[in-house]
């Protein structure tokens, strides 16, 4: 048992000792510490934890991001509120499984295949809030930017905290397929 | 129960599925590995996306744990210290299946980031936490040493 924990050290050291090295080698592609603006340049505030604290219950723009960003409070108050379009930037599957009443499912990941090939109601001068997964993730703000620089949406926001941070603070929820999905 | 296990092991079909396990095995992590060495950035995001370790750690373990798993599979699959090796896969194994149950328990929707970024996306979920406790199995199984049928054995099996 000894030699095998030895075994286990040693093949540990050495992977620790290549993955430095790897990380190293990376240069700016992988800094040792990421940079929190990058890190969480999908849908957080800057330098808040996911609590009441950070949010400023207006719409915030981020540093050095291109997509502003708005609040569960003051999103949740904007259900049901027609000039309003949610869009859920996440996969059809988790988007059948849960989101946000009257959202529009596009997900990030082939949202300008989708935009060319159907039509979605995307308002060019209402306000459109795109959200995904939670605190880090980086699809609604990939969205966001597609909707404002393709599509020509003027008023883009990206939900802070997304789905995860919707329905910890209990936002109504739907479930089921979209009309408006790949 | 250990010398019935010590007889399975000692046959041909014991010897041959230790083998297999330890060739999948080893397969299974390095399929795993190399995407995550390859885009090590789209990996740092998956752990993230965990909301689990704190920030600042995400890019050194996507930078360690891809050379975790293909260090203990090419181990596994050339004997070189094979058990050390089959105990670290195995760690990793059970702290994969940690992290995927938390998810679960937390009821988050995102990427396990298993097989990295370059494949095609799979949700966490029970999917991924069963296939990971199938892989523990095949672990243990791979870290068993069959022991080679005696000669006079074989004569005396003909």
């Amino acid at each position: 048992m000894v030699d095998t924990l030895r075994d286990m050290a040693i093949l540990g050291a050495l992977a620790c000792a290549l993955g430095l090295v790897s990380i190293a080698s990376r240069g700016d592609e992988l800094p040792w510490f990421p940079d929190p603006a990058e890190a969480f340049a999908g849908s957080c505030e800057l330098g808040s934890a996911p609590g009441d604290e950070g949010e400023t219950g207006a719409l915030a723009e981020v540093a050095g991001s291109q997509v502003e960003r708005i609040a569960y409070a003051e999103a949740v108050t904007l259900i049901g509120d027609a000039s309003v379009t949610f869009v859920d930037a996440r996969a059809a599957e988790h988007f059948a499984a849960g989101h946000i009443p009257g959202a529009l499912n596009l997900p990030a990941m082939n949202a300008e295949e989708l935009l060319a090939m159907q039509s979605f109601p995307l308002p060019l001068e209402e306000l459109v809030v795109c959200y995904c997964e939670g605190w880090s993730c980086e699809q609604s703000e990939a969205l966001g930017k597609i909707l404002q620089d393709r599509v020509g949406c003027q008023k883009v926001r990206v939900l802070e905290g997304g789905w995860l941070r919707w329905t910890e603070r209990g936002g109504p929820i739907e479930r089921g397929r979209s009309d408006h999905h790949g | 129960m250990a010398s019935a296990l010590q007889r399975a092991l000692s046959t041909r079909a014991g010897a041959s599925a230790v083998s297999a396990a330890r060739v999948i095995v080893a397969v299974v992590f390095i399929a795993a590995a190399l995407p995550k060495i390859v885009d090590p950035a789209g990996f740092a995001e998956d752990i993230r996306n965990y909301e689990v370790f704190p920030l600042w750690s995400s890019n050194l373990l996507a930078g360690v744990v891809p050379m975790l798993e293909l260090t203990g599979a090419i181990a596994i699959l050339t004997g070189w210290k094979r058990r050390g090796a089959a105990l670290l896969l195995g760690l990793l194994t059970a702290s994969f299946i940690a992290l995927i149950a938390s998810a679960i328990a937390r009821d988050l929707n995102i990427d396990c980031g298993c097989f990295g970024q370059q494949s095609e996306a799979q949700a966490v979920g029970w999917p991924r936490l069963l296939e990971d406790v199938g892989l523990l199995a095949l672990i243990v199984v791979a870290a068993l040493n069959p022991k080679r049928p005696r000669p006079s054995a074989l004569v005396a099996s003909r």
